[in-house]
């Protein structure tokens, strides 16, 4: 969620201090320019949005046909297996495109981690989509707004209700008329606060399980460690720029 | 156990019904009918504590205005940590390479007549199996509905003679991690505890289950014998017992250890006192549809008139 979108809305994508330089030519301008070194197929491949929109609509999908054929797993608990499918693949989503600006600071060349970068708005959105279809599955679960009610004290799950709203201003301000209206600048600030759904997110995650936090450990500790690699490699760029090396 | 692999339908050493059985023709032949026929299913059915079946269900737990849940989803949606911590594991993981047959109880502790024997002894000694429609309620909001067969664990205390000074009964899950992938983990502190009071446990309402559906009890379900006490959360209902024993002091039990402040000691169904997670107003019954809407829960999971009063002096907002 984040140059991808000021690109298309018709912003150069800001420069913050640290991160982007160390990209060489930016993956939005590449669309333009000559191709000087032959993309690897799966990088072309990984360029369209093809592939994600199939998974998306696959995972999507895939509680429902579980469902409808009748899996007696499935059937136990419907209402309650689609509220933990949605929600998983939310976390995912939420988590992949936070992968995203790490990656491409430690591998700037490749090929697969620049196709990946196009799609950081579709994949900030997916995870918004997913997690309106968690919410939906959720009060359908507790039996409407009354039930809703009832939980909403609970830290579990406003947690969850606030991740939520987080991730709601972010896919709003991601139309291209808002993001121009805001420059890339405020837009990039503001979308900061990624992280800070992503904080919600784990927590809301973690409270779920009853023992403890193996699945969350699966989740986030990949993108904890892409993080930590990632501010040691911006460190270490901008002792050498400073060093004039 | 051991499944015939080269001729469906054919029985192993293992198969052999036990003498007990065999003295009463009529059961047996009936029990060879049945395990011919789980074979025939593939062996699906075909499992230890055979004792006892067909059992006959006790009118006075007939479960009237009671809608019993499909046994496909009694035999699908199982929490059972030693095999996988998700409720979809535990159909595959706890079907293979498990076994259950032979299955050996020991009861013990303060008691006059402590003795070890084999499941299917133990359910000739408690006088056979019946059947009894339960209400059955998960600390995690959901319910069902099942016919377990089993007998009152008041009959085996009557066997085993507590001494005056067993306040409370520890029951104690099997520990064996090569056969069982959940216990190579340390999702939880193995092997599975649970405890009642020695009240509770003499109450008619606990049973010694051994079966379900009218079949013997699938591995998923907490095969061959587990305790059912309907009035309490799930997670009370210890699954596959291999010790009882008759303690002077409250035992710990597995969730209460892991998280004192969401699981007590006595975990009574109580829609009052929510879970610091979720509220236990209400309850998803286990086959409703996505849209459709919850049930209200019970106080004592609708077994007030027969346990309340074991309760009357304990605060139950303190003592979940």
């Amino acid at each position: 969620m984040s140059d991808d979108a000021t690109s298309r809305a018709g912003l150069r994508p800001a420069t913050n201090a640290g991160g982007s330089e160390t990209r060489p030519t930016t993956a939005a301008s590449g669309d333009a320019g000559p191709k000087t070194t032959p993309q690897p197929l799966l990088a072309r491949i990984l360029r369209g949005k093809a592939w994600l929109w199939i998974l998306i609509v696959a995972l999507a999908a895939y509680p429902w046909t579980r469902l409808l054929s009748g899996d007696p797993f499935a059937n136990a608990n419907a209402a309650q297996y689609l509220l933990d499918h949605a929600g998983t693949v939310a976390t995912a989503f939420l988590v992949a495109v936070l992968s995203l600006t790490p990656l491409r600071v430690l591998f700037p060349a490749s090929g697969i981690v620049r196709a990946l970068n196009r799609h950081r708005r579709l994949t900030g959105v997916t995870a918004f989509g997913f997690a309106v279809l968690h919410l939906g599955y959720f009060w359908l679960h507790v039996g409407g707004w009354s039930g809703v009610l009832m939980e909403i004290d609970k830290p579990f799950i406003w947690s969850g209700l606030a991740a939520w709203t987080v991730l709601a201003v972010l896919t709003i301000t991601s139309l291209n008329a808002i993001v121009r209206a805001m420059g890339a600048r405020g837009w990039k600030r503001l979308h900061r606060a990624a992280y800070l759904a992503a904080a919600l997110a784990l927590y809301h995650q973690a409270a779920q399980q009853k023992e403890g936090y193996s699945e969350s450990l699966w989740f986030f500790a990949p993108l904890v460690l892409l993080e930590i690699a990632r501010v040691i490699r911006q460190r270490r760029d901008a002792a050498r720029s400073s060093a004039g090396l | 156990m051991h499944l015939p692999k080269k001729r469906p339908g054919s029985l192993s050493e293992s198969d052999v019904t036990p003498e007990s059985v065999f003295m009463n023709r009529r059961r047996f032949l009936r029990n060879i009918g049945i395990g011919l026929a789980g074979a025939a299913a593939g062996g699906a059915l075909l499992r230890a504590a055979t004792g006892g079946f067909p059992s006959t269900r006790n009118p006075a737990f007939s479960g009237d205005g009671l809608e019993l849940t499909p046994f496909e989803l009694v035999t699908s949606y199982n929490n059972f940590y030693e095999f996988g911590t998700d409720k979809e594991s535990p159909k595959t993981q706890a079907n293979k390479g498990w076994k259950t047959e032979p299955w050996t109880l020991e009861v013990g502790g303060l008691v006059a007549n402590p003795m070890k024997l084999d499941v299917n002894d133990l359910i000739t000694r408690a006088g056979g199996i019946e059947e009894r429609v339960y209400r059955f309620r998960c600390v995690e909001a959901w319910s069902m509905v099942v016919p377990w067969s089993g007998f009152e664990l008041s009959k085996l205390i009557a066997l085993v003679e507590p001494k005056a000074e067993a306040k409370f009964v520890k029951f104690v899950t099997f520990h064996d991690p090569k056969n069982v992938p959940g216990q190579r983990t340390n999702s939880i502190d193995w092997p599975y505890v649970e405890g009642l009071t020695i009240e509770e446990a003499r109450n008619p309402l606990a049973l010694l289950a051994t079966g379900l559906y009218g079949k013997p009890m699938p591995n998923q379900n907490g095969a061959p014998i587990r305790l059912i006490v309907p009035w309490k959360y799930g997670f009370k209902s210890i699954k596959s017992i291999v010790r009882i024993e008759f303690v002077s002091k409250m035992p710990m039990n597995t969730w209460r250890d892991l998280q004192p402040r969401e699981y007590g000691f006595y975990a009574n169904v109580n829609p009052k006192v929510d879970h610091p997670r979720w509220s236990q107003g209400s309850e998803r019954v286990l086959g409703a549809g996505v849209f459709d809407s919850r049930k209200e829960t019970l106080m004592f999971n609708g077994y007030e008139a027969e346990v309340a009063h074991l309760y009357t002096d304990l605060d139950l907002r303190k003592w979940y």
